[in-house]
């Protein structure tokens, strides 16, 4: 795959992420809206009747509280992100990394009832074309929770194979995934471009990077 | 325009978010619906068999079944209960696909109270909803 087409890949998981945060902004804002105008509607009965119904808007504040936190850490993750695109290379680490864009999918996750977990050795820094390793990590995890059955597990787990670095996908669950595991054309054509390789088995897909990518 | 009895206006709010939902179900109550919530596609079709409501409020984009694919389950079922579809900008070509599939309307997240309202009473008024009440059965 040219640059051209895997810098398109690009741009187009993008448009995932943002198209994604946006929906989760306006549930977190459509909480927020409706908790406000409780705190209006008691405000009202409290006029009318006097007593104030103290743990109950406690508990309203607690709530507009909770999904303002809950946006600052999609934007956090989405403003980080967008980052990754700032230089090319550009330098992160590879826990933090896997586990931003494991954040950046979590939506995806819930709505498949899906959980993923991460297994990575502290510290290993990467120096990479940074937006495409997350472009083709976030379409891994999105191929694969298509393939989950609800309630599984998803683990992500990171090993050494000096001088490669290797990060397996694997669904654990009861029932195995219909049909076998694969990587379609995008991600394959990102993956050439970060020269690693990939082998697609049964339940798992196996990514192996070089050591430019992994660096302590 | 007759005013509807509120009390007797049963509206079903299904939505994954729970929060959203069970403070939209509060505001509704305070203003005299009968309101209960299902928190999934598959929650919502159960409610809606063991106790038909007159108004649905579907959130489009749920697990398990999402909102277009409980709106094609009823329209087979259920094909007197008027449905309201709630999205988010990015679901509008949804919505629109909901309009096809027949809802009453749709509204945008976050939500107008008194649009919502004024759209819940123009789906009990719309005709389906008391021809079924009507006939002696409800919505489904």
């Amino acid at each position: 795959m040219d640059s051209a087409t895997s810098d398109r890949t690009c741009v187009q998981v993008f448009a995932k992420i943002s198209a994604a945060v946006s929906h989760e902004i306006k549930n977190t804002l459509a909480i927020i809206n409706e908790n406000a105008g409780l705190l209006g509607d008691l405000a009202q009965m409290t006029e009318e009747s006097g007593g104030v119904p103290l743990a109950r808007i406690r508990a309203i504040t607690g709530t507009i509280a909770k999904q303002v936190d809950r946006s600052n850490t999609i934007m956090k993750n989405l403003n980080r992100f967008a980052h990754s695109a700032d230089t090319c290379p550009a330098h992160g680490d590879l826990e933090e990394t896997l586990s931003l864009v494991i954040a950046l999918t979590s939506r995806q996750a819930a709505m498949k009832n899906v959980k993923t977990t991460l297994q990575c050795p502290p510290n290993i820094a990467l120096s990479t074309d940074l937006i495409a390793f997350e472009a083709l990590v976030y379409l891994i995890l999105l191929t694969l929770y298509q393939k989950c059955a609800s309630g599984s597990v998803l683990a992500v787990e990171v090993s050494e194979d000096l001088p490669r670095i290797v990060i397996c996908f694997m669904i654990q669950e009861k029932d195995k995934a219909a049909g076998g595991m694969y990587t379609d054309e995008e991600q394959q054509g990102l993956a050439d471009q970060l020269h690693a390789t990939c082998r697609c088995e049964e339940d798992q897909i196996v990514m192996a990077f070089p050591a430019g990518l992994g660096q302590r | 325009m007759t005013a509807i009895d509120r009390t007797t206006l049963k509206v079903l709010i299904a939505d994954d978010e729970v929060e959203f939902a069970s403070t939209l179900v509060a505001r509704l109550k305070l203003r005299k619906f009968s309101v209960t919530m299902a928190t999934s596609g598959r929650e919502a079709l159960a409610v809606i068999h063991r106790e038909p409501p007159d108004v649905l409020v579907l959130d489009l984009k749920m697990p398990d079944l999402d909102g277009l694919e409980v709106l094609a389950s009823l329209k087979e079922s259920c094909p007197d209960l008027a449905v309201i579809i709630l999205t988010g900008h990015g679901s509008l070509d949804a919505g629109r696909q909901g309009m096809e599939l027949g809802v009453y309307d749709y509204v945008m997240k976050p939500v107008d109270l008194n649009l919502l309202i004024d759209k819940i009473e123009g789906a009990f008024r719309s005709g389906t909803v008391q021809k079924g009440k009507q006939n002696g059965k409800g919505a489904c």
